[in-house]
């Protein structure tokens, strides 16, 4: 087989710079698209402001407070079948 | 092509662009595992706030001081400097409305769901605490609004009546002569 000898290899190190330049800028702009469109900051924080704050003022992540707009469930002082002491039932969940 | 011939700034560049993502989130978690510690800590304050309110004392007003007296060494910064928060950076009190204590994000007393002799409701005397706090430090574009959680404490423990009430009490149903100690 003969060998092709390139006079020339100057642009080797250029291409290659092109071409991983544009993986990164894709991969970058994959990210950010990602992070804006799809509100990955808001999606992240969701859980906290929801389940953890319910959990934490009534005891549980399912359950509602007097002061919700639908009324109180599974409160632990609420006089109706689904109240809970401690845990809730996981049929209940 | 034209030669560029200095390319020192590259890599502060990408290095800034980077740091920008990495520490946003890095202080995200931060952020949560303090807002965490400092959520249980407030509520060892409101339940510690609920028992002074609970045991008896002169009058209501003074078991309404007491309670109020150890939220303020709780959550701010001694009683000479009640008006600020101790741990400002973690959760800072709010009200929804103007209420009677002088301690912001502080409700000692009947709830606003209290209703006297309904058992359903009476349970509803003690301490509620409310407190927001940043999640993102660095907002990375999420709305400021989205960026603030509020979380709520409460204790009910009741209240035992005042000597006050219980001579009122006293007074009223057995005219002023006291025939049988009830306990109060």
């Amino acid at each position: 087989m003969k060998k092709i000898r390139f006079r020339c290899n100057s642009g080797q190190a250029t291409t290659e710079y092109v071409l991983l330049s544009a993986v990164l800028i894709m991969v970058y702009l994959v990210a950010s698209q990602a992070l804006s469109d799809r509100d990955i900051p808001k999606k992240l924080i969701e859980p906290i402001k929801t389940s953890f704050a319910n959990a934490y003022q009534n005891g549980n992540p399912i359950a509602r407070g007097y002061e919700d707009p639908l009324g109180p469930s599974m409160h632990p002082r609420i006089e109706e079948d689904g109240n809970f002491r401690i845990f809730v039932h996981p049929e209940l969940r | 092509m034209i030669p560029v011939q200095n390319r020192r700034g590259q890599s502060t560049l990408e290095f800034a662009l980077a740091i920008i993502l990495i520490l946003g989130f890095s202080f995200l978690f931060l952020k949560v595992s303090l807002l965490y510690a400092y959520g249980n800590y407030v509520h060892y304050a409101t339940f510690m706030s609920a028992r002074a309110l609970l045991s008896s004392s002169d009058s209501k007003a003074d078991q309404e001081e007491r309670a109020k007296t150890v939220l303020i060494e709780t959550l701010r910064r001694g009683v000479n400097n009640s008006g600020t928060e101790r741990w400002p950076f973690m959760g800072t009190g709010y009200s929804r409305q103007k209420t009677a204590t002088d301690v912001e994000g502080a409700e000692i007393g009947e709830g606003n769901q209290f209703r006297s002799g309904d058992t359903a409701f009476s349970w509803q005397v003690g301490v509620r605490y409310r407190f927001r706090s940043k999640l993102f430090i660095i907002p990375l574009g999420i709305n400021p609004r989205d960026n603030v959680i509020e979380l709520t404490s409460e204790s009910w423990l009741g209240r035992d009546v005042s000597d006050e009430e219980c001579r009122d009490y006293l007074s009223e149903t057995i005219g002023g002569k006291v025939e049988i100690d009830n306990g109060c």
